[in-house]
């Protein structure tokens, strides 16, 4: 065993593996960081390169590429509030709230100090369970994917905190999403009114990127001035990163345990990659002293998710080695590579090539730090972008978003659901609804609604009384028991909350709720929404209709207790959120205007009309058009730049485009339908 | 051929005038810049000079459809000279938005793809989103023409055929999802044999299946004999049965289904043997040319030949065993046209769910 470790070490660092590292990293961190590209991309155009390399050299290569995705997804949903990929989306409501307050050194330094720290505990978390995992892992069949799922699902409370019923309405709301496509038992195809494109699902890049990322860019072209509120006093230091960095020492603990829950959710085929950093950050909240600060600037709501989202790769590599059967999407492609390098996974592979298993356990941490030198080095470049003016960034990340929504899917149809979900996003933030909630029922949905069904078809209802599926169902009742009690007490005894030791600023970053009109006219419109879907779920036969019929109960119910709040006075709203504005308003220094400071432009939704525009342009005339002809009149009419120079921006940005997607990558962008008609 | 390259010839023509010696040393100068086999090129093949063949995959990147689209994207160009390949992924709806991507491309000769051949029963259940008819794409042949087998699990009390035909508890069999291909072959598998106790479960997705055989929650489940054989020589699973064309060279004792069906039910075995044998399809829009065709075939055909892509394909764990353009059509259009009980079976399997 020593000898294989020793061995393994020996491979990961000889010449040109080390070398790979080196180069696979960056190129990892880009699939990552714009949206729609993804991992499982990346690796598919890399495979042909590793024909004929050493099986060590080999997986250098990929490894170092597949494990870094999501931390450099990371990167532009901390700076720019549009994340790269699904589960890096979990650091974006705390990251880029930090980034809002002029602390996006500090939420870099938080992300590379957790990426590192979390991925270290998974790759000793799969060393130590490399000799026992075929047990481990066969003990988890659907029924016990299952009780997990809820587990995760029911973080969503705890992410809602202050919030509860909002949360609760827009974690339902997530559920609803995900129950849209294929019924994975009867083949019916729900909510989809024959659109192909809606088989498989909403898709979540598309909403990721709308939500969060065109929801923060409309709430920017309300102001002038940069993404970082603070001006000229915050810059970005190394300082502010060593703070960062000096936050996960603090709370190493937490990162420790989001480690092990990602590697164990990674460990666990089926249950995807997506959910971990997720689930870590409902475990934050859930744990935390102060819950009410997440979502405003709380460092954890950053070093939670990405200690997941690296540590995950060690677990999820442990099944696709013992077993041949790979512990997520990208860990199949992973699995085409073995083979391509002349290994055959599977339990003979502990045996026959223990050196070449224990070298990618080395190879997984060796790109782990690389991954942190890279993004060190590429976040001091691009954080200073976060202190250029809003004009200058804003159609730059619709750009980014637009093509995101795009690439994902290759589906047009998914940059209206980006737009449409950039707007209801909008809402939500304005109106001071949680938006986590809705993308954990988005993502833990479907998990949960596949491995119900596969339970109840194996063993009827009487699957919650096998031993590990009735423990860990018990379980989750006992944490959602002990934190309601907590939380009653909590309220009952300390009303205010104070505010986060790290963070400055613990009350609402946003507009806290005035008018009642609006928000009833949200709840109202989701209370009808979810009569509309509860109407067609209905509809549906038997299986095909349990989980769409609870959850749009549960929803309907919920929103329409929002609405009857909405309807009372202000004054006896949602205490915990009242306590929250008005218990820490407005501190001193200058990190207010986003309340009060500059004035709401005329136009409030002036952004989203861009956007639409950019979608509109695209549809008729393909990105080769639309990307510069935007980019030239947002910049002229909108950022009153110079001509020269908003023809110099457009068209510098347009090579870019052309030259690594189209050229380097070989992916046909969408090419528009008025071409389409004219040949 | 005209252009530059005859631009070239004349100027080296000027020279040779001068001297023969010239002339020979200009010959052997140019013949590497020639295509191979210019010499015999044909109109068709003349097209793709300086062409974009486009592949598509029905899809995301990853996964068998991928794989081979990519393996001959590497390798058609040397066999259509001058021409670029490149692979798009069109994903979605179980590979029906790839296949109307297809169908509807300008018949240039200039898109290809590759999608499930199981449409051609979601064709035949009148499936919603359907814009193509399967016996009208111009085939241009199969890497892959594969067996597919029905395993069982090691902890499985069923060890044969014979036991599941028997019947005496319940076989549960693991599968995709309804409509999926290891759904109809379980479904008409059952019709063939009569079982009444099958239980389908569906939801399985991707080698989902494979854990839950070694976790022991299902008996059974039918693929790919490459895909499926690593069950069975590491972990103790057993074949049962083969759909192919001849008995499988490696196991012999396995019987197929075409000996094994009751004679009535023929027509049954034949549609899923047609289907089983047709691997990953490949296809180009109704209504090419031609010469155009014929040089898509010889070439896929060649490239498929190459030692250098049957070598890439061995590491990747590939299988080449290719059918021809013809061939591929042909069985196609067997399997499309069934008759009219099979028509009521597929409809009845396509339209039951949640029901068995």
């Amino acid at each position: 065993m020593l000898d294989a470790v020793w061995h393994g070490l020996v491979l990961a660092l000889s010449w040109p593996a080390i070398g790979l590292v080196f180069l696979a990293v960056p190129i990892g961190m880009l699939f990552g960081a714009v949206p729609g590209l993804g991992g499982n991309l990346g690796l598919a155009l890399a495979i042909p390169f590793v024909f004929g390399m050493q099986p060590a050299a080999g997986f250098a290569f990929l490894l170092g590429m597949h494990s870094v995705v999501h931390t450099g997804g990371a990167l532009p949903g901390i700076l720019f509030g549009t994340p790269g990929t699904g589960p890096s989306a979990a650091a974006v409501p705390d990251g880029y709230a930090l980034t809002r307050q002029g602390q996006a050194a500090r939420a870099m330094g938080a992300a590379l100090g957790a990426s590192l720290l979390g991925g270290i505990v998974g790759d000793l978390f799969m060393a130590g369970l490399i000799p026992i995992v075929r047990p481990v892992v066969l003990a988890f069949g659907p029924a016990e994917v299952f009780a997990v799922a809820v587990f995760g699902i029911t973080l969503i409370a705890a992410v809602s905190r202050g919030a509860l019923l909002r949360g609760l309405a827009a974690g339902a709301l997530g559920l609803a999403l995900s129950t849209v496509g294929l019924d994975p038992q009867t083949g019916i195809n729900r909510f989809g009114w024959g659109q192909l494109w809606l088989w498989n699902g909403v898709d979540l890049v598309a909403v990721v990127v709308g939500l969060f990322g065109l929801a923060e860019v409309i709430e920017l072209g309300r102001h002038q001035g940069a993404i970082a509120q603070a001006g000229e006093r915050a810059a970005y230091t190394v300082r502010g990163v060593l703070q960062g960095v000096a936050d996960v020492r603090r709370r190493a603990w937490l990162c420790v345990r989001c480690g092990l829950i990602g590697a164990f959710v990674g460990l666990i085929p089926g249950l995807g990659g997506d959910a971990a950093s997720w689930i870590c950050y409902g475990h934050a909240v859930q744990t935390s002293k102060h819950p009410d600060t997440f979502g405003r600037g709380n460092v954890d709501g950053v070093i939670a998710p990405e200690s997941a989202n690296h540590a995950k790769e060690g677990g999820s590599l442990i099944p696709t080695v013992a077993f041949g059967v790979p512990g997520s999407s990208g860990m199949a492609i992973l699995l085409g590579a073995f083979v391509i390098l002349g290994l055959t996974p599977g339990p003979m592979m502990l045996v026959k090539h223990l050196d070449v298993v224990w070298s990618m356990v080395w190879v997984l941490g060796l790109a782990n730090v690389v991954a942190v030198i890279v993004f060190l080095a590429a976040s001091g470049f691009v954080a200073r972008l976060s202190f250029v003016r809003v004009g200058l960034i804003v159609p730059f990340v619709l750009v980014f978003i637009g093509l995101g929504s795009f690439l994902s899917q290759s589906a047009w149809q998914n940059m209206l659901v980006s737009l449409g979900a950039g707007a209801l996003g909008y809402a939500m933030k304005r109106l001071d609804y949680p938006r986590a909630p809705l993308i954990i029922g988005l993502v833990l949905g479907r998990l949960a609604e596949v491995n119900l069904s596969l339970a109840l078809q194996l063993w009827g209802w009487a699957f919650v009384l096998r031993p590990l599926t009735g423990l860990l169902l018990g379980l989750t009742l006992c944490s959602v028991g002990v934190h309601a009690w907590a939380r009653r007490r909590g309220r009952a005894s300390a009303p205010a909350a104070p505010p986060d030791r790290g963070g400055r600023q613990a009350r609402p970053a946003e507009p806290g709720p005035r008018a009642a009109r609006p928000q009833l006219l949200f709840s109202g419109g989701l209370a009808a929404a979810f009569c509309a879907y509860l109407a067609v779920a209905l509809g549906y036969p038997g299986p095909a209709r349990l989980m769409p019929v609870a959850v749009g109960a549960a929803g309907l119910a919920l929103s329409l207790g929002q609405a009857a709040f909405d309807l009372r006075p202000q004054e006896v709203r949602w205490p915990a959120a009242i306590q929250a504005a008005e218990g820490v308003a407005v501190p001193a220094g200058g990190d207010g205007p986003l309340v009060s400071g500059a004035p709401d432009r005329p136009g409030d939704l002036g952004i989203l009309g861009w956007a639409a525009a950019l979608v509109v342009l695209t549809l008729l005339f393909g990105f080769t058009v639309s990307i510069p002809a935007f980019l030239v009149l947002f910049l002229r009419l909108r950022s009153k730049e110079a001509w020269p120079f908003a023809v110099a921006a457009a068209a510098g940005a347009w090579a870019f485009v052309y030259l690594v997607f189209a050229v380097g990558m070989k992916l046909s962008l969408f090419s528009g339908f008025v071409p389409k008609l004219l040949s | 051929m005209q252009g530059p390259k005859s631009a070239v010839a004349r100027a080296r023509g000027d020279l040779a005038r001068r001297t023969i010696g010239c002339a020979a040393a200009a010959a052997l100068l140019l013949a590497p810049l020639a295509a191979p086999g210019q010499s015999q090129e044909t109109s068709g093949a003349a097209f793709y000079r300086g062409k974009t063949l486009t592949i598509i995959v029905a899809t995301k990147p990853g996964g068998g459809y991928d794989a081979y689209a990519r393996l001959l994207a590497k390798y058609l160009p040397r066999y259509l000279a001058g021409s670029t390949v490149v692979v798009r992924n069109v994903p979605g709806a179980g590979h029906i938005i790839g296949a109307n991507e297809v169908y509807n491309a300008r018949p240039d000769g200039l898109t290809i793809g590759t999608f499930n051949k199981g449409l051609i029963v979601a064709q035949i259940a009148g499936t919603s989103g359907i814009r193509f008819d399967m016996t009208k794409f111009t085939w241009i042949g199969v890497p892959d023409s594969e067996a597919r087998v029905w395993i069982v699990s090691k902890q499985s009390p069923f060890r044969t055929l014979k036991d599941v035909l028997e019947g005496t508890r319940t076989f549960t069999e693991a599968s995709n999802g309804v409509g999926s291909e290891d759904y109809i072959d379980a479904m008409v598998l059952k019709n063939i044999f009569g079982l009444k106790a099958l239980k389908i479960v569906t939801g399985y997705q991707g080698s989902d299946a494979d854990l839950a055989m070694l976790r022991g929650e299902v008996d059974g489940q039918i693929g790919t004999l490459s895909s499926l054989e690593p069950l069975v020589q590491n972990e103790g699973a057993r074949i049962i049965l083969a759909i192919g064309k001849a008995r499988l060279s490696r196991y012999p004792d396995v019987p197929l289904l075409s000996e094994v069906a009751p004679p009535d039910k023929k027509s049954l075995a034949g549609l899923l043997l047609s289907q089983a044998v047709l691997g990953h399809p490949f296809g180009a829009p109704p209504a090419v040319p031609g010469d155009r065709v014929q040089a898509l075939r010889d070439a896929f055909a060649a490239a498929l030949r190459g030692p250098e892509l049957r070598a890439d394909a061995a590491r990747a764990g590939l299988v080449v065993d290719p059918l021809d353009g013809a061939t591929t059509a042909q069985l196609v259009a067997e399997a499309a046209r069934p008759s009219g009980d099979v028509v009521a079976l597929i409809k009845a399997v396509m339209a039951a769910p949640g029901k068995q």
